[in-house]
């Protein structure tokens, strides 16, 4: 299978991602300068190559600017994560980039370089530990369903260009809501690119582009996408 | 003997006393308990005592003052007499020796005589008369004597008594005792020097015509003046062999000097950190439902940073130097030791009122450890581990942590989720770390509230601005069909209920929404249930 994902750096961080990608069956690559370090990725059974990402034919050669989606800079170094994000960024404007940084000044840099998102890998521990003290309900339910393996999944739709919606107001859509899904927010284009609440209660004006975010078990959310993808509203 | 009786039933009736047991623990925490917040408030009040007392007496050197400065002394004399007889009262349990002797001679079958026993009280009573304190104590209740001059010298001991309730000074006097051994081998040498020299300027210098050498008093004055360096020059050797004694012996004291200078720094070096920690522990004492971070590095610092924006209690502990002056710089309280060390958590309040303890440094095994020891001296508290390999999490779990965060899972699971679907990543990321505002909030459902025997579908969840995202339910209440159901933990989850489900006490609505909407959704749901229901 060609692989859609880049994962730059083959340490245990990346073999995390790397299982993640796995588990929704998306196809991937490990890459690393070190050999040992792509043998040792290999050995646990995933697919790995060894190039040096500083050459910019290298990362040509493994699919950046062609059929890779993204990429992934989990390399332990700040100045290395920032040098791979410029050189894929200049590579694909259309790539999507996320990058881990250890300190958090590099946050900065990273996005500067052209990382769509930066994770910090310390501070989100860090945030998690303290919800599980001051939440430690959301943190579970969160964990078990949405995050976790049980069939509750978060989505995204885009309202293709043929669809029905266009032109049509969102409390028109929810009277045609009979899937058991939360309408969570709406990515309003007429009112930017964030992401509106429901709670705000604004009766938004569809367009095509814009995106629904929803919540709900695996069956019900395909069928509420194939609803807002039909040409014709449902009877 | 009837008096031997009486004194062994008066000494089981005082074991027996709940009365009793309670004046002592009062007086004991009011007195010697280090960590009892009455001592610190006796500690302060005894200090004003002694330095309002003592400045009263110096003032009274030169000016006659009234009857009331009696009055005030004799009070100050009676605290400090009632004082040492409290002390002499806790330090032991008298009838406890009475209590034993007895017994031995009821299981020997011999007759029990009150002699022994009183000697061996008496004993034990004077063992505490003779300890430092004590006698520095008593010392310090003499000046007011009167008639005798001279026990005005005794002044000082009450200065010493100082000692007593400030635990900085008494810090002091520690020092010097751990360095006795070095304190005695100066004073061994600084001794022979003096005596040396002291023999010298005399065999020199006292038969020399102008010298000001008379005695050998005048010898040994001269030594002592030159060795410490301080060399007033009222005695001048004035013989070329005198004068060489004198350089040599200038030279030895800057030795002296030096040598005694060293060993106070040194030991009081050692001691600082002891005595920051003790403030620490001190600190601590007086917080309550404290939080134990174990490890200072990047995780450490986000968690004690948040703990510190809600205004939560909690104090540090990391094995590096270097970490815990980066959190005393934040004004953080932090002690450097390993956390592994149950003694050191002991002191940080494990067991008593921490609430929780978070493992987080960068070591398994250490967070294993730390999570063990912790498990078995409180086993109700809050223990939140990290855990690096994934094996590791269900040894964390065995030992006892109550929730494991691995820190690479959580990162692959952000960076897989947003290379899928950015803009609901975010959103759901936004609700759960609460950044944009909105909140997903449990809300309980509690007896008499006009939430219980609501069905979901009499709720306008919309018109308030909230979004019902599910019900949590015990597994104890009884199941209901017809609605999407997860497992979580002990509970049910019910997803998104439809209109007919019935709410009982214990169900725990999750709601989204922002903060003002839901808590004025909480507030409404406060209210009892039949006024709500009269409500128009």
């Amino acid at each position: 299978m060609t692989p859609r994902y880049a994962l730059f750096g083959c340490n245990p961080l990346a073999i995390e991602v790397a299982w993640r990608l796995s588990m929704v069956k998306q196809p991937f690559v490990l890459l690393d300068r070190d050999p040992a370090l792509v043998a040792l990725a290999r050995e646990e059974g995933l697919s790995a190559e060894h190039i040096d990402y500083t050459d910019d034919d290298a990362l040509r050669s493994v699919g950046i600017g062609g059929h890779i989606e993204g990429v992934f800079c989990l390399l332990g170094e700040d100045s290395e994560n920032v040098f791979l994000a410029i050189s894929a960024r200049a590579m694909d404007p259309s790539l999507r980039i996320v990058a881990v940084c250890q300190a958090p000044e590099a946050a900065a840099k990273l996005l500067a370089a052209g990382a769509d998102k930066v994770v910090d890998p310390y501070e989100i521990s860090g945030a998690r530990v303290h919800e599980l003290i001051e939440r430690p309900e959301v943190v579970e339910l969160m964990e078990q369903t949405v995050f976790g393996l049980q069939d509750l999944n978060i989505a995204e739709v885009t309202i293709p260009a043929g669809s029905w919606l266009h032109g049509v107001r969102l409390s028109q859509l929810r009277r045609h809501m009979v899937q058991n899904v939360i309408l969570l927010g709406v990515v309003d284009l007429e009112r930017g690119k964030d992401l509106i609440f429901s709670t705000r209660g604004i009766d938004h004006n569809l367009d095509h582009q814009d995106v629904l975010v929803v919540i709900g078990p695996g069956g019900d959310v395909d069928a509420f996408r194939e609803m807002i993808e039909s040409p014709s509203a449902p009877a | 003997m009837p008096l031997a009786q009486s004194l062994v039933r008066l000494a089981y009736r005082q074991q027996a006393s709940a009365g009793y047991v309670r004046i002592k623990g009062f007086f004991h925490k009011l007195l010697t308990d280090p960590r009892s917040h009455r001592r610190a408030l006796f500690d302060g009040f005894m200090i004003m005592l002694v330095l309002s007392s003592v400045m009263l007496l110096i003032y009274e050197v030169r000016h006659p003052l009234g009857p009331w400065a009696d009055v005030f002394e004799l009070f100050v004399v009676c605290v400090f007499l009632t004082e040492y007889l409290l002390r002499m009262w806790l330090y032991n349990d008298s009838h406890k020796i009475l209590i034993e002797h007895w017994e031995k001679a009821e299981l020997m079958g011999l007759p029990f005589r009150a002699g022994p026993a009183l000697w061996a009280i008496l004993r034990r009573k004077l063992a505490y008369a003779t300890s430092p304190m004590a006698i520095i104590d008593l010392l310090a209740i003499l000046p007011s004597y009167r008639p005798l001059r001279f026990l005005r010298l005794f002044l000082l001991f009450r200065l010493l008594k100082l000692l007593r309730y400030t635990r900085s000074l008494s810090v002091f006097g520690q020092v010097l005792l751990e360095k006795r051994f070095e304190l005695a081998t100066l004073s061994l040498f600084v001794g022979s020097v003096v005596m040396i020299a002291t023999v010298a300027i005399y065999l020199f210098e006292a038969d020399a015509p102008n010298s000001k050498v008379q005695t050998l008093m005048d010898a040994l004055y001269w030594a002592v003046i030159t060795v410490t360096t301080v060399g007033y020059g009222d005695i001048v050797p004035i013989t070329p062999e005198g004068r060489v004694v004198a350089m040599v012996l200038v030279f030895a004291g800057i030795g002296v000097i030096s040598f005694a200078t060293s060993i106070v720094v040194m030991a009081f070096h050692e001691k600082m950190r002891e005595l920051r920690d003790n403030r620490v522990f001190a600190a601590v004492e007086r917080q309550s439902d404290t939080t134990i971070v174990c490890g200072y590095g990047r995780i450490g610092q986000v968690v004690a940073a948040r703990l510190a924006e809600a205004g939560d209690a909690f104090v540090i502990v990391d094995k590096s130097e270097a970490a815990v002056e980066l959190a005393r710089k934040q004004g953080y309280l932090a002690v450097a030791g390993d956390s592994t060390d149950g003694a050191l958590l002991a002191n940080l309040g494990l067991g008593r009122q921490a609430r929780r303890v978070l493992c987080l440094t960068h070591d398994d095994v250490s967070n294993v450890y730390i999570t063990l020891t912790a498990r078995q001296v409180a086993p109700d508290i809050l223990i939140i581990s990290r855990a690096n390999k994934a094996e590791t999490v269900r040894k964390l779990t065995q030992a006892g942590a109550t929730h494991v965060v691995r820190p690479y899972e959580v990162v692959a699971r952000m960076a897989a989720e947003f290379i899928g679907q950015p803009v609901a990543f975010d959103a759901l990321y936004d609700v759960v770390t609460r950044a944009a505002g909105v909140h997903l909030e449990p809300l309980a459902v509690h007896a008499g509230g006009w939430l219980e025997k609501q069905r979901i579908g009499e709720i306008d969840f919309g018109a308030q601005h909230l979004i019902l995202f599910g019900v949590i339910r015990p597994r104890t209440s009884p199941g209901v069909d017809g609605h999407v159901r997860y497992t979580l933990g002990g509970r049910h989850f019910y997803f998104n209920p439809g209109p007919d489900l019935l709410l009982r006490v214990g169900d725990i609505l999750m709601l989204i929404g922002y903060e003002a909407n839901l808590s004025r959704f909480r507030e409404q749901a406060g209210r009892s249930g039949r006024r709500r229901r009269n409500a128009p």
